[in-house]
């Protein structure tokens, strides 16, 4: 393939970041009424149905919305990826762990927003019950899989700090993104509690956690992506510490 | 023979001076920003504690009044006291002295493991009195709070373990000096997030 | 044991005896908002002083020192004020 398309392509799967988080707060968090969602362990089934499901009809193709969109974060990803190979090319483990961790959670964000359109859609033709355990089990696993993100967050810190020669990333986003990575743990909580910090849109769990994600981890590292796919090849192999090959 | 630049020698600590005469900063500048965006971080969970109890001032005054200080007290003078062995340690290592730097490392490491066993007994005890994360607001942040911050210690207690192993052929090296501040810049800050856990979490709730 | 460093074990004394005090403040004091300007005030105190003695913060790049330094100060009012609430 010609260096000018892929210079291309990488510059549109660049692009995949922005556009996945402006889509997912339109269609996932807005038309989804995911601000905040939700406290599904303090609400009997009828109450889902009547103050959420039944109550909000954007909540359907909004989360058939997420579903399309989710995947985008997959596909920035794969570009963080090839940005984080070693230096002699070759996709090293921490670039392994990001594009697993990148796969998954594109592929958790599409999964389970589809769960939450089967909710909606159906909700006046099964159980409130069944509604509830499908809306919780969802949750569930969108939450308390957080180590799929929490790893790949790991690893592009990791990357970010200990590869001297790369010039990418500042070495600051680097530990920002293992620490917020690791402030997940607390989603261990939310399936146990009713109420406070740590449910499901409690300060901590939903508030601070998906803020800290959006603004001091994927805002930071798509500008930085974005800043070094326009660089002119040879300053793009310098800034990824990689001689150019003659 | 002129020693090589990175080995420190006799009393003189030339590992931290550069060829002017001037100290450089201890450690890397990587552990300094990693210490202060865990400050940062746990700054947001004391957030979080506050406006819960402001939420239920009245669940926060029963549950903390619950809480044995005295385990608070052991613990703080026990990290004070493990904060001294590894600032000892490092004071060693610059002047080269292998053998303090492994006895203060291992009375560090001393420290760590009586602060884990009183720890576990706290823990131990609230379980068996039926409290656990899940019981209320305050014991999900306390259980929280004191978690993570023991796995700070364990952290804590690997890295000083490392430098432990390895002063017995490293001692006189720069690089082994620099690898000990770090170390104990991570384990005085785990003493400092306890100088606020403590009286947060076991003085300051209604007599 | 011959300190290393005598102002180390200096830096150490204070800081058990500033915990010591600490902790008995809570205990005898009954003015509760007395009693929490204390132990936080002696909880900042011990912050500058573990800081100081132990993490060389005077010796760091003057931006982290100045940023620890702040967060401690700034920790103990933030808990200070949140607690007599």
């Amino acid at each position: 393939m010609e260096d000018s398309a892929t210079r291309a392509i990488e510059r549109g799967l660049a692009w995949c970041g922005p556009i996945f988080i402006v889509t997912m707060i339109t269609c996932w968090a807005v038309m989804g009424h995911n601000i905040p969602p939700p406290n599904m362990m303090a609400m009997t089934p009828e109450q889902l149905v009547s103050d959420y499901y039944g109550k909000y009809p954007s909540i359907g193709p909004g989360m058939i919305g997420a579903a399309t969109f989710g995947l985008f974060y997959t596909m920035w990803s794969c570009l963080l990826a090839k940005l984080m190979r070693e230096e002699n090319g070759s996709f090293g483990v921490l670039s392994m762990m990001e594009l697993s961790g990148g796969i998954l959670t594109g592929w958790l964000f599409a999964f389970c927003s589809a769960m939450w359109a089967a909710c909606a859609v159906l909700v006046h033709q099964v159980s409130p019950e069944i509604i509830k355990m499908v809306h919780t089990f969802t949750w569930f696993i969108f939450d308390c899989t957080y180590m799929i993100t929490t790893m790949q967050m790991v690893a592009m810190g990791l990357f970010t700090i200990l590869n001297k020669k790369q010039t990418m990333f500042p070495a600051w986003a680097g530990w920002v993104s293992i620490a917020v990575g690791l402030s997940f743990i607390a989603l261990v909580l939310m399936p146990f509690v009713t109420e406070g910090p740590f449910t499901v849109p409690g300060l901590w769990n939903f508030w601070l956690i998906f803020n800290t994600w959006i603004f001091a981890f994927f805002g930071v590292y798509n500008f930085y992506v974005l800043k070094h796919v326009y660089k002119a090849p040879e300053a793009q192999a310098r800034a990824a510490g990689r001689a150019l090959t003659a | 023979m002129e020693e090589p630049p990175w080995r420190v020698t006799g009393n003189c600590m030339t590992s931290d001076k550069r060829s002017s005469g001037a100290r450089t900063p201890p450690g890397t500048d990587g552990i300094w920003t990693f210490v202060f965006i865990d400050m940062i971080v746990f700054s947001l969970f004391f957030a979080v504690y506050l406006s819960e109890r402001l939420r239920l001032p009245g669940v926060f005054a029963a549950s903390q009044s619950h809480l044995d200080p005295k385990f608070g007290l052991v613990n703080a003078l026990i990290l004070l006291t493990s904060s001294l062995f590894v600032a000892e340690a490092v004071a060693a290592a610059r002047l080269g002295k292998a053998t303090l730097v492994r006895a203060r490392l291992a009375l560090a490491l001393a420290c760590g493991a009586m602060f884990s066993a009183s720890k576990l007994t706290e823990y131990v005890g609230k379980f068996a009195a039926g409290i656990t994360p899940v019981t209320n607001s305050f014991y999900s942040l306390y259980f929280l709070l004191t978690m993570i911050h023991f796995l700070h210690v364990l952290a804590g207690m690997v890295f000083i373990a490392h430098c432990l192993g390895r002063a017995r052929v490293e001692a006189g090296l720069t690089v082994f000096v620099a690898k000990l501040e770090n170390t104990g810049l991570f384990w005085h800050f785990v003493d400092l997030l306890w100088l606020f856990l403590f009286p947060l979490l076991y003085l300051a709730g209604p007599k | 044991m011959k300190p290393i460093d005598r102002s180390l074990s200096l830096a150490w004394m204070g800081l058990i005896a500033l915990t010591l005090i600490s902790f008995a403040a809570a205990e005898t004091l009954i003015d509760r908002r007395l009693a929490l300007a204390c132990i936080f005030a002696i909880a900042a105190l011990k912050g500058q002083l573990v800081a100081a003695s132990f993490m060389e913060v005077g010796r760091a790049l003057p931006h982290w020192s100045a940023l620890y330094r702040v967060w401690i100060i700034g920790i103990a009012i933030m808990l200070a004020a949140g607690n007599v609430v």
